[in-house]
Formats: C-alpha cells, structure tokens, sequence
C-alpha cells in the first residue's frame, strides 16, 4: 500500500512538472524543424477529438487585385488533393472518418477544422495533411466554385444588415478597403485563377505560417508522433512580411444612411481604437470597457434598454492588428433616433471621468469577461477555434494571460485610453433605416 | 469482431453521456431529472412544458413565447432592473425555445450560484408580472422582430412555406407568434395561459450540474412544488390537411441577387417507427443534392434536404440558386434516382460515422446535456432516446432506409422567393 502511495505521489510530481495547462485543461506545444507549431489540448467529455489548421491568412493580406480570393482558396481547401483525388473521393473520406468540417475566413485568420471520432486521429491528422499540404486547385473545380462563392455574394448583399456593415467597414477603412472585405469583390471572384491560388499556397500556406490545432480526447505523446509522422514532409517557406500601410486615421467624422425595407432602424457609431500588439494595455482596455458597457447593471443599459429607447444594442471592440475599431451597435424604433443618439453621446462624453465608472461593477465585468472565456471554451471545437484565432491574431502567450491582463486595469487606464482614442476623435455614424421622416434623414446627413 | 466493436462504441456512448441520472417526481405534474458532472463548474437547467402549439388557438399565437421573455424580464418580487443587476451578479445566460410541440426555458449559470438562480426563475414563474406597461414594451419588441424576419429571404421563405403547409393544421398557431396576434395578446391571456399550462399540462425540468442530487432534489421540491395539477391528454396531432401532387407558388419580395427555392413534403413523426429510416435516407438524399447541385454544378452555395423533428411532421429541400428551374429539376432527378437504384449500404455506413460524431459533439456543453435530457424525457418518455437512437443506427439495412424514404419522396410543395 506504501509502495502504491509512493508510485501515486511520483505519477503526481511529474504531471504537475510536464504539464502545463490552459484555461484549466492540458496543454502542450511543440514546433516541427518547419516551423509548424503544434497545440495540443486535452478535453476528455466526450471521444472526439478537433483538429483544426490555422493560417496567418484572410482580408489583411489582400491587394485590390485578389480581393476576394482568401476566401475563395479557403473553398478549395476542401475540395481533391493528390491522395483524394476529386472532391467525391474527397467527400467520401469525410464520410468514412466521421468528419463534421468546416472552413472560416476572417480579417486575419483562416481556419479550417474537422471534428471526429479519436479513435480516428491517425487517419484524421493523415487526411488533414494532404488537405493542406497537396491541394490540386483543379481548374474545372475552380470554375465551379467560383459560381459557389458568388451564389454566398449573392446572398449576402440580398440582406440588409450585411450591406450596412459593409457599408460601415469601407466608410472607416477607405482607403485600403480591400484589407477589409472578406467577401471580396465579385469581378475578382469571377475572374480568379488556378495561378492565384498557387500564389496564396506558396506564400501563406507554409507551415511556417500556420498552426495545428488539436482539441479533445487524446494522448500527447501518441499525437506527437502521429503529427510528425504526417507534416514533417511540409516544406517551410519564406517568412511572410506582414508590415501593410497602415489604415490611416479618419480625418473628419464621417456619416452614411441606407434606406431599405427594414422594420427596425439599425445605428452605427465607431471609433478608431488601438491596434492588437499584445504588449499595450490599451487593447485590455477596451475589451473591458465593452464588457462594462454591455452589463445589463450598467447605466447604458439602464437608459437605452430599461427606458424602452432601443431594443437591442452591442458595444465591442475589435482587436485586430490591422486596424481595429470600437463600436456601438443599436437596434431601434426609427422615432427614437435623435433621443438614442443624445443619450449615446452623453454617455461618450463621461467615458474618460473616473466618476463614471462604479468600482464594484468594473470589478464585476472583470469577473464577467472571465466566466464568459470559459464557457465559450467549453466545447472541444470551440477552444480549438478560439485557440486558432489567437494564434493567428494575439499570440498563444497573450491568450494565457489574458484574463490576468484584464485583472490588472484600472480606471486610470481606461480613462487614459478613452482620452487618447474617443474623446474628441472623429468617427463614423451610420442609420440603416426606413423610418426616418425626410427631414431626420436630411438634418442626419447635414450633421445637426 | 464487428459484434465487439458494436459493444466497444455503444459503451464508449454510454459512459461519456447520461451518467448518473436521477429522477424524481416533484408534484402530480413535474418531474425533475438530474445528471451529476462533478468536474464542470457549469450548472444548466431546462423547464419543459409540453404542448406547444397544441395549447393555444391561432389567435393566441406567441402567447407562450410572450410569457417566456416577460419571465425573463421581470417578476412581481423582481423589477426589471433588479433583474438585470442579479442575472449580472450570478453570470446568468438564459435562452428559450417556443416549439410546435413543447415549450423549452433555459437558462445556466456558476454551479455556487445554482439555487439562487432557481429561486428567481421559480418566482417568476409562480408570481410573474405581466402588467399593461411591461406587456405593450415587450410587445412592440416582438411585433419589431416579426416584421424583421422578413427582412432576410430565408427566413421569409421558411415562413411562407409555413403558411402554405401548416393551414387547417394546429401548427399554423405558430409558437412566435404573428403581428396582429400579438398585437390583441392582454395581460389576463397571459396570465390564465400560465395558470392552464401549469395546472394540465406535463412539466418535465432537467437540470446538468456539479451540486449533489440530494441537495438539488429538495430545493427544487421547495421552489416548483407550486406547479402541481393533473396531467391532461394533449390531443393527438392529425396530418397535414394537403392536396395530390406536387405545387409551386411564387412570392416576390424584390431587392434580391439571388432566388430561393424551398420545399416541404409529409415524412412520419418523430415518434413513428419509420423516421430513423426516412431521417437517415433524407441525410443521405442531402448528400447527393449537395453534391450534385453544387460540387458537379456549381449552382448553389447552399442546398440542403432534411427530415424536421415535430410530432407532425416534414421534410425540406432548400436551394438558393440564380436557377432555380435546374436545381429543381436536378433535385427531381435525384429523388428518382433514390426511388430506382435504392440507399447504398455503405452511404449508410458513413452516415452513421457523422451521426455520431455530431452527438459527441452535442453533448459538449452542459446547456445542450440538459436540453436533451429534458427532451428525450418528454417526447419519447427515455432520457437515454438519442443514445438507443444512435444504437437503432448500427441496424439499418439499405432496403428499409429506400423503402421508407421511397415512400415518403412525393408531393412537394415548392415555394419560390425571388
């Protein structure tokens, strides 16, 4: 009994001395001699295991040129490589491995996952490689999902929410729109070639340029070695140069409207915020400030949602390394502008005196933002998802310390923040509507 | 060897699913089921009342849903904004579902705050203030979000196909309710709604949590006892009242790039015998549409056919295409293709691999665990259904999946929204 005491302490000692852990479940990285770095998490609720790729790619990375076309390569990841040949062969794989995918292109990530049984994992990693690895970019599939990618254009410029956040995108970010527009131009996408695809693989699709995320039931050291197995073959690339102009300030305030047949007046303002580089507070700083405006203890809440003004409203900021922005979001009855609109300024105005803030609730919210990272991390796919955009966007590290970092604000720095980003900045304002009397809309757009 | 690993996966189900889970009957009408998970510092619980639509008039549409949201809101011992403060203090998400069949209220939160959650929902629900001033602002809200749907084709269409299906059926109260049903909702529906409900109807709360059973089963003994009354037979649900043939409408909302083209047809009830067969063999139809329609032609970015999940029920084909007389004539083709050279035995296979993983993957968060279980429990009286459902899986055979969805591929009533 002594002997197994001892045994049990030892097996203790050494898992707490290799193992490191992340928001509270295993963790482990390792790099291949290509540069891939590998991010292993243990969840062990169900026998599933999500292995998502994760690549320094999407809008930020697009020249007016290929504008478009991140999105459209992330299409093509799914379809025939030189081991599954056409995308039947393709799809039968999925099928036989139990794969439920998925691929998603942001501002500055592109991810792409399959979640299967893990008892499947070897095949699993196997097929994921060839995937990214060995793409054919067969020009007849290229024709066909050209017409895909239009078809989800399409759908999205047929509703009106969306047309008024592209809207709201390239009234900030002008001048380098193209950065922006994930969906991308449709002349690009109509015109896009075989050869443009090779050039994204060629310069983002490098496994020194990405990273594998795997999430769920398994083994380290048996992964480990299925991993190395499959990617060593990957040939690094060159370091891709991420350094963009980047997107200037706005100069003046700037006001757009669209009219359309919606039955709620949707209201948009935004301001220039701090760039994502993991080391400044100021980013902290505003997550936090979100998170405090969106309590629904908080006054903006109380005077926009309890008075009955606004239905609906969402404070967020952006934290992106390529131009990032911090917004309100506000759903209403179109007779409730100009009130909503004073309220919101005057609330703006107060953000940079310490009185405003309520030290129980900035510590509330702190807490708040806390309990929320750790439901969004419930689900095996959703820390492989969320653990892929930090790679790509705020770094594994800064993703640690996240919370730590947000535990360590103070008012001084958010008044700080708020006087150097939003007290006398300009901004952008924008009404999706069709409410508004001819005379809101005209005072609205004269600036009064 | 195909027999062991047949046991190998239905343990591996088993284990990594319901473990644990007790039941207990809190009055004449409600009962409490409970799975332990002691390792999630997440506590969830679901309310079920059965019925849905089945418990109103179409004039009383969206009732359940109003009552649901002014719940949410508020309570005679709770103002609005001592709810906000306290659904803040206790890091409260609440999410519900008014369905055809049932009424779903969901809401989670720290398991250390578990019971002072319960007690405030509890008094909402047993003491709820559905004042004139509160009704009309939740109202206005309700009508505002009615209209908006409209806004997107999609769910434009799933509406319209709604309208068309579900006429002289019970399911046209349609549980969100419509603008001049609401609109005529007073505060005195409300509350002799609630009153019926609690006092005839099956009350099912389930619950996902690390406190122990014990202490569970008696405060929520203490806090729902108030709902007890005799559970009185939902009347049985006839089928769609629909003519021969298959019919096209179209609807023009204008402003649009593209078209969307939708379809429902009979399938059997969730609780028929024959709808894991015709469920199985629509996911697979969805398959060949999906490729055919978009992988071999391009047409689409978004096709999909499906079996929906309703005591009454259907089946969907959903297209949105630039083309739309192709892609219904493309899917035509493949229902006869289905009809004539029958489900494969491998594509069954293969569907039994995502099935399964998609549960897996369900079973993640501690909201859906509770939801299911509550679920299971009130359609098909078996907490455990969607495991034995995954278990029937392994048992289809090729003839029973064609014959069943053979059966079934007919009818369709295609609306197009360009």
């Amino acid at each position: 009994m002594k002997r197994f005491f001892y045994f049990f302490l030892i097996v203790l000692i050494s898992f707490s001395i290799f193992s490191e852990t992340l928001y509270k479940r295993e963790f482990k990285s390792f790099k291949l001699a290509n540069g891939l770095e590998v991010l292993m998490v243990k969840t062990k609720t169900q026998p599933i295991v999500t292995i998502e790729i994760s690549a320094k790619n999407g809008s930020y990375t697009q020249t007016p040129e290929n504008c478009g076309l991140s999105h459209l390569y992330e299409h093509m990841f799914f379809k025939g490589n030189v081991k599954w040949k056409s995308q039947e062969e393709y799809n039968k794989r999925i099928r036989e491995l139990g794969i439920v995918y998925n691929g998603m292109t942001s501002n500055e990530s592109v991810r792409y996952y399959f979640t299967l049984p893990s008892k499947n994992i070897d095949q699993g990693l196997e097929f994921m490689s060839f995937a990214i690895i060995d793409p054919l970019f067969d020009s007849i599939e290229l024709e066909k999902e050209r017409n895909v990618v239009l078809n989800e254009f399409d759908r999205d410029f047929s509703v009106p929410i969306y047309k008024f956040y592209q809207m709201a995108d390239s009234t900030m970010y002008e001048k380098y729109f193209y950065r922006k527009n994930t969906i991308g131009f449709k002349n690009v996408i109509a015109n896009a070639t075989r050869e443009q695809m090779q050039e994204i693989k060629n310069k983002y699709y490098i496994p020194n340029n990405c990273a594998l995320v795997i999430v769920g039931d398994i083994d380290f050291d048996k992964t480990e070695k299925i991993v190395k197995k499959y990617f060593t073959r990957w040939e690094k690339g060159n370091d891709v140069d991420f350094s963009f102009p980047p997107h200037p300030f706005l100069e003046k305030n700037k006001k757009f409207l669209i009219v359309d047949r919606v039955a709620t007046t949707k209201y948009l303002l935004s301001f220039r915020a701090p760039d994502f580089n993991g080391k400044s507070k100021d980013s902290y700083v505003f997550d936090l400030l979100s998170d405090y405006l969106s309590l629904s203890s908080s006054k903006l809440y109380k005077d926009l949602i309890e008075s009955g003004l606004a239905y609906n409203y969402y404070v967020g900021y952006s934290g992106l390394k390529d131009g990032s922005e911090f917004s309100f979001y506000l759903d209403l009855r179109g007779d409730n502008i100009d009130t909503v609109r004073k309220i919101i300024f005057e609330h703006i105005k107060n953000l940079n005196n310490p009185d405003y803030y309520d030290n129980d609730l900035l510590q509330h919210s702190k807490e708040y933002g806390e309990v929320n990272t750790f439901r969004r991390l419930e689900s095996s796919l959703s820390f492989a998802l969320t653990l892929g955009y930090w790679w790509c966007v705020g770094g594994v590290d800064n993703f640690k310390e996240y919370n730590q970092k947000i535990s360590e604000i103070s008012k001084d720095d958010i008044v700080s923040a708020v006087n150097r980003y939003i007290s006398n900045s300009n901004y952008v304002e924008g009404f999706l509507t069709d409410s508004l009397t001819y005379k809101n809309k005209l005072s609205f757009l004269k600036g009064e | 060897m195909k027999k062991i690993f047949l046991v190998f996966i239905l343990t591996t189900i088993f284990l990594f699913s319901f473990s644990e889970v007790f039941k207990e009957k809190i009055s004449k009408n409600v009962e409490l089921l409970y799975n332990y998970v002691p390792e999630n510092d997440i506590s969830a619980v679901t309310i079920f009342i059965e019925g849905g639509s089945l418990n109103y008039d179409y004039e009383k549409s969206g009732i359940e849903n109003l009552i649901f949201r002014l719940v949410e809101k508020c309570g005679k011992n709770y103002s609005e904004s001592k709810m906000n403060e306290l659904m803040d203090k206790y890091f409260v998400n609440v999410s519900y579902e008014n369905s055809y069949d049932y009424s779903s209220f969901t809401f989670s939160t720290l398991n250390k705050y578990l019971f002072d959650v319960t007690k405030i929902f509890a008094d909402n629900f047993k003491e709820p203030n559905f004042s004139d001033e509160i009704l009309k602002k939740e109202k206005d809200k309700m009508i505002d979000e009615i209209k908006s749907k409209e806004e997107d084709p999609d769910e434009l269409l799933y509406l319209k196909l709604n309208d068309y299906f579900f006429k002289n059926h019970p399911y046209i109260a349609n549980p969100e309710g419509y603008i001049e049903t609401v609109q005529n909702l007073k505060s005195i529906d409300l509350y002799d709604h609630l009153k019926k409900i609690f006092s005839s109807r099956r009350v099912i709360i389930s619950v996902v949590s690390g406190v122990p059973f014990k202490e569970v089963k008696k405060f929520f003994k203490e806090n729902f006892g108030f709902i007890n009354g005799k559970v009185e037979k939902v009347e049985s649900l006839k089928n769609f009242n629909l003519c021969e043939g298959d019919t096209l409408l179209k609807y023009e909302k204008g402003g649009l790039q593209t078209k969307y083209l939708g379809c429902k047809f009979k399938v059997p009830s969730i609780k028929d015998k024959e709808y894991l067969p015709v469920r199985v063999g629509l996911s697979i139809l969805s398959k060949r549409v999906y490729e055919t329609l978009r992988t071999k032609h391009g047409l689409t970015y978004a096709a999909y056919v499906g079996a929906s999940n309703k005591l009454a029920n259907y089946g969907v084909f959903y297209v949105s295409t630039p083309y739309p007389d192709s892609a219904m004539k493309l899917y035509r083709d493949e229902v006869e293709k289905v009809k004539k050279e029958g489900i494969k035995q491998e594509e069954i296979d293969d569907m039994k691999n995502i099935y399964q993983t998609s549960f897996f993957l369900d079973n993640e968060r501690i909201s859906n665990r509770s939801f299911a279980l509550g679920y299971n429990y009130l359609l098909f009286n078996d907490y455990e259904y969607d495991i034995k459902f995954i278990k029937e899986l392994e048992k289809l055979k090729s003839k029973t999946v064609t014959d069943a969805v053979s059966k079934y591929l007919k009818d369709f009533k295609f609306i197009l929204v360009e």
